[in-house]
């Protein structure tokens, strides 16, 4: 166990190296100097060449490289050129919305589909599985963009139910946060619940097919209990791994969404960076989110390999 | 039994957090909220550039001079205009008494030379090159300021009505070097508060300020909100009370609502396409011949102009809500010559041209442009209009930073652009139109135009000087077309109806000092 | 795939005509796409000034655009950019995909966690975020971000193509080759190949939604398909300008997406039960 652990940390270390390695020259192709972006059209050659000179971007990348994961490697991933404060303190600011956000997608996106996907496996190809099914292809199939400006336009502009958009931290007033976060959630929860609820079914009706629920059926035992205790357990391995994989489409749904509904999280952060050529807040958020999902993946790794064992033994294949 | 007791404490608090949030809800009142389209950048006025920015410095930081909606000059922190001596070169400033900074430190001689040093001189400094003519800031006396110039420079008290006549606190300035922008501290009815990147600057009335009657919110909270729709959805709602630029093309059916006051003005700035001469290499390298006829044969530039319907455009693409023009001065200006009338579309007149040049069968080009949906529409209009005459356009969206980036070294052929514009004409033209000019990037050159525009910058009678940019405007704009101008923007502010003494300023720029709710 | 099991498999399509639905949908999507020329009543690119953003009418099914445009001829102009984009991404993804995945499946070893790793680093970056910044650097345009988009669903392939050829390892068949003396080239062409290619066939139907969707999101944004080209992204990007005063502009190019998505997705439903052998 402790074998396979060090691996895929290992594994994950070197992956994120690659990762930085890429972003970093892959931002300083990007054309645009982030110099000339801060001037507008306004700009001073003289100003120009100070913000070059302070931001060493007139180095070669290989130094620029090395100097910028020595202080990473501490901790300190820089200062955002725009708006000259820290990367880490940006970021830290901005990462728990964009969790939140997720999180709350999460919730939604797990309460739909489990729910629906179970049922359906269970019924199948009854009316409702059918409803469950479309309904779960509709979501696959609706632009996420699309769905937001349709929400804002039925819900804020027609019957002004809710706000467009804006925030408001969860812990000044929960109720405001929720408020405002509910249709971006939805929207970026809508997509995952359609992908969740079709590997739920899929797997449930894999599960329920084994020779084991036969078996328990053919006990005795009554449906509920069998699906219950028996089948759930087992159908959702599956579904985890997904659930894994899907954290990085999960960020990606949050770039889309937060710029509809002007949530002021990671994903208009990074867009924002992206656009001003913003290479120290760039480089940062990339590298935190990266972390993120290979730290998420390294758990769902260990996760999977506790609730089935024989994965171990093929340790790292996977 | 246990439950109901659970059940009747859940509803206790249901009910203290509905009425919490209804007083949170009066309290409001006493707050502002205003919504802007972009997140400024650094809040430090030496190094800041964005547009954006300048309407939180309105709130904060005041200056020496302000304008006033008939963009005269006047005193802000100042007690009076300058005196020019020594022929012009010497700019003698007065003081206003008793201001104090936001941390309490007072403002006077001393702080405001701290303030123009540190513009002139410091790493990175934005205003530096708008300070250019000053070669030395003394102080006199307490309340006197004393600039010394190298040349007369008559724009140099429009360039003290911006972000150049901001006097900082040298207390925070010194303690916070070149983060100043995290925690700002200037002259201001408001005071800097916190600001959340890419959502909000919150500002908070000040201890300190001279007229404090002016100041008649507690709070001014700036929304950022990119998106015209969310925004507008945002005003609606009422989550809001003032939004900035309102989009063209929902002010007809805003209006019609009725909801709101919308003052709109026309801005100080240009929209138009600029065409690259000589460019060939960068702007800071020696001009070449780009062996285009676009940049060699003026007839086909003046067939360009020819085929464009400036007012069919404003209709199109902007429903009639912004201000058709030729030059560089906006209509609003004192110094727009108010005889001129822009050429017509004229497309038989500009086949002829195409044809006179050889390009009888059409000419093809380049137009750069940025990469958002109006420009696009824009573009899009102009390629249309243009097919008529014989051209065919091809648009080039490109973000932002490549497409100036790309201006600069030479890389475009057209490329369509504006200025966010100045108060004073010299700031919307010189650096564009002149030999060598810092924004001069299509390395057009005219010893004649040179001429004239400095000769502008000397003198201080608004007659003689309106007379020579008209004399520049012809040749530049009426000849040699390396930029053609189309329109003025129109900036469209839209208010709740009881807020009270909003008064609209061609800068654009959002003055919430001495409004109040009704 | 023997006779039998094609008729099985047209017996399960027969019970479930939702699929055969998306499938004819489809269908009419690509010939819309290929007959735009003669579907579309007018030049999609032909603006009007004097017809600015009219509602529908019968000369206009679907109402004027922003530049007095015929929107019908748009949308029906736009199906050939959204196909091109949904398609040759995918082509594009598999072209790369599945010939690096059965290496790394085939041969194993430092290769393959080498490709592991890549794929790994790959995928955690958002795709949307590895998208605008290939476009920003190779410039705005269909093919760039139809590139974009195929080079974001590539590492998909490889895992699945990989994972599929660590799955046929046992099977006798292959087993079977390699006894008798079969090549590796050959054993990968003739006898691996095969046999993986429905699950890539249901793969790709899976992802060519979501391709046309990246595309129109790309459009929506700018980084697609240039103007005056109609794309429905593009379209959507201008009519959000105008989503009360000209709500038809934001209908049409919104559910044509919709509903070439849904399609595709409801005939890959049925082409995944058509092919798979286990019976569910």
């Amino acid at each position: 166990m402790l074998d396979f652990l060090l691996q895929r940390v290992a594994i994950s270390i070197v992956t994120l190296l690659v990762i930085s390695l890429v972003v970093f020259t892959g931002v300083r192709m990007i054309p645009g100097d982030p110099a000339r972006v801060m001037g507008g059209t306004d700009a001073d050659p003289a100003g120009l060449a100070e913000i070059r000179a302070k931001y060493g971007l007139d180095d070669p990348v290989p130094l620029q490289y090395l100097r910028w994961l020595g202080l990473a490697l501490r901790g300190d991933l820089g200062e955002s050129i725009r708006t000259r404060e820290g990367v880490v303190r940006t970021v830290a600011a901005k990462l728990p919305i964009t969790i939140e956000l997720a999180g709350l997608s999460l919730v939604i996106a797990l309460a739909i589909a489990i729910p629906a996907g179970v049922f359906s496996a269970v019924r199948r190809n009854t009316i409702w599985d059918l409803l469950a099914n479309g309904v779960s292809l509709c979501g696959l199939s609706v632009p996420s963009f699309w769905l937001g400006i349709m929400l804002i336009l039925l819900f804020s502009v027609r019957l002004r139910l809710l706000p467009a958009s804006g925030f408001v931290p969860l812990f000044q007033d929960p109720l405001a946060n929720l408020e405002r976060m509910i249709m971006p959630a939805f929207v970026l929860g809508a997509g995952l619940a359609a992908v969740l609820m079709r590997q739920t079914r899929n797997s449930m009706i894999e599960v329920m097919s084994a020779d084991y629920i036969r078996t328990a059926y053919s006990k005795g035992l009554a449906g509920r209990v069998v699906v219950f205790r028996h089948a759930i357990r087992n159908g959702l391995i599956p579904v985890v791994t997904i659930l894994g994989l899907q954290t990085g489409a999960l960020m990606g749904g949050a770039v889309v969404t937060e710029q509809i509904f002007v949530v002021p999280g990671f994903g208009r952060l990074i867009v924002e960076a992206v656009f001003t050529r913003d290479y120290p807040m760039v480089q940062g958020v990339v590298l935190i989110t990266a972390s993120a999902y290979v730290l998420i993946n390294l758990l769902v790794d260990v996760a999977y390999s506790l609730l089935n064992p024989r994965i171990r033994i093929r340790g790292g294949e996977t | 039994m246990n439950g109901m007791k659970k059940a009747l404490w859940l509803i206790v608090g249901v009910l203290s957090a509905l009425l919490l949030q209804a007083g949170v809800a009066h309290a409001q009142k006493k707050t502002l909220v205003v919504a802007l389209n972009q997140d400024p950048d650094i809040l430090d006025p030496t190094l800041s550039r964005t547009y954006v920015g300048r309407i939180i410095y309105a709130h904060m930081c005041e200056k020496l001079y302000e304008i006033d909606a008939g963009l005269r000059i006047v005193p802000q922190l100042a007690a009076d205009l300058p005196q020019f001596s020594d022929a012009g070169k010497t700019v003698t400033i007065k003081l206003r008494p008793g201001v104090k900074f936001n941390d309490g430190t007072p403002m006077n001689a001393e702080a405001v030379r701290f303030s123009l040093d540190r513009h002139r001189a410091m790493k990175g400094s934005n205003r530096r090159s708008e300070l250019d003519s000053v070669t030395a800031v003394e102080v006199v006396d307490p309340l006197t300021v004393r600039l010394r110039l190298k040349a007369p420079f008559s724009p140099i008290v429009a360039t003290l009505a911006d972000r150049a006549g901001m006097p900082v606190s040298p207390a925070q300035a010194n303690k916070l070097g070149d983060k100043f922008g995290t925690a700002p501290v200037c002259v201001g009815p408001w005071s800097f508060v916190e600001r959340v990147p890419q959502d909000r600057i919150v500002l908070e009335k000040s201890a300190h300020y001279f007229d404090p009657g002016q100041a008649r919110f507690d709070r001014l909270v700036f929304r950022v909100i990119p998106d015209d729709n969310v925004r507008l959805a945002n005003l609606r709602s009422g989550d809001i009370d003032l939004m900035h630029l309102v989009s063209p093309t929902d002010a007809a059916s805003l209006r019609k609502e009725g909801r709101f006051d919308m003052p709109s003005v026309t801005g100080l700035g240009y929209q138009g396409i600029t065409l690259n001469l000589r460019n060939k290499t960068g702007k800071t390298q020696a001009p070449a011949d780009l062996g285009t006829p676009l940049a060699n044969d003026p007839r086909l530039r003046q067939a360009l102009e020819l085929a464009i319907d400036r007012e069919v455009l404003n209709q199109v693409v902007w429903d009639g809500q912004y201000t058709p023009g030729c030059t560089p001065i906006p209509p609003v200006s004192p110094f727009a010559d108010k005889s001129r009338k822009c050429a017509g579309r004229d497309v038989a007149k500009a086949k002829q041209l195409l044809a006179a040049a050889g390009l009888a069968g059409g000419y093809a080009f380049e137009l750069t442009i940025i990469n958002d949906p109006p420009q696009r529409r824009v573009g899009e209009v102009i390629q249309g209009m243009a097919k008529e005459a014989g051209f065919n356009i091809t648009l080039r969206p490109s973000e932002f930073a490549s497409a100036l980036t790309d201006d600069d070294n030479g890389k475009l052929q057209a490329f369509l652009i504006g200025w966010s514009g100045r108060v004073d004409p010299d700031a919307n033209i010189h650096q564009f139109q002149t030999c060598g000019g810092s924004l001069n990037t299509t390395l057009a050159c005219d010893e004649g135009i040179d001429a004239l525009l400095n000769k502008a910058r000397e003198v201080s009678d608004l007659g003689q000087r309106i007379g020579l940019y008209r004399e520049a405007v012809d040749k530049f704009a009426g000849s040699r077309r390396n930029i053609v101008y189309l329109y003025h923007l129109n900036y469209i502010v839209a208010h709740a109806k009881n807020l009270k003494g909003y008064t609209a300023v061609p800068d654009g720029l959002i003055r919430i000092k001495g409004t109040s709710w009704n | 795939m023997s006779l039998s099991r094609l008729q099985r498999g047209w017996h399960r399509a027969r019970r479930r005509p939702v699929a055969v639905v998306g499938a004819v949908v489809v269908l009419l999507f690509t010939a819309m796409a290929l007959g735009a020329p003669w579907i579309a009543p007018s030049d999609p690119l032909r603006t009007d000034w004097s017809k600015i953003r009219k509602a529908p009418t019968w000369a206009h099914p679907f109402g004027t655009d922003d530049l007095g445009r015929d929107t019908f001829s748009r949308v029906v102009w736009g199906t050939r950019i959204s196909m091109q984009a949904g398609v040759f991404s995918i082509l594009l993804a598999i072209a790369i995909g599945v010939p690096v995945g059965l290496v790394a499946g085939y041969y194993r070893g430092a290769f393959d966690q080498l490709i592991m790793r890549l794929t790994d680093a790959w995928l955690s970056f958002p795709f949307l975020i590895l998208a605008i910044g290939l476009v920003t650097i190779l410039g705005p345009s269909l093919t760039n971000a139809t590139v974009a988009i195929g080079l974001g669903a590539t590492p998909t392939y490889i895992r699945l193509t990989r994972g599929l050829v660590l799955g046929t390892q046992a099977e006798d068949y292959v087993q079977g080759a390699r006894a008798l003396g079969a090549g590796d080239g050959r054993v990968m062409a003739r006898h691996i190949l095969p046999n993986i290619a429905s699950a890539l066939l249901v793969q790709a139907t899976v992802s060519i939604p979501g391709a046309i969707i990246a595309e129109a999101i790309l459009s929506f944004l700018g980084l697609g398909v240039q103007p005056p080209s109609p794309s429905w992204g593009t379209m959507l990007s201008a009519a959000q300008q105008f989503l009360e005063a000209a709500p038809w502009m934001a209908w049409w190019p919104g559910l044509a997406i919709f509903s070439l998505t849904l399609s595709f997705n409801l005939a890959g439903d049925g082409l995944r039960d058509l092919l798979d052998p286990k019976d569910y």
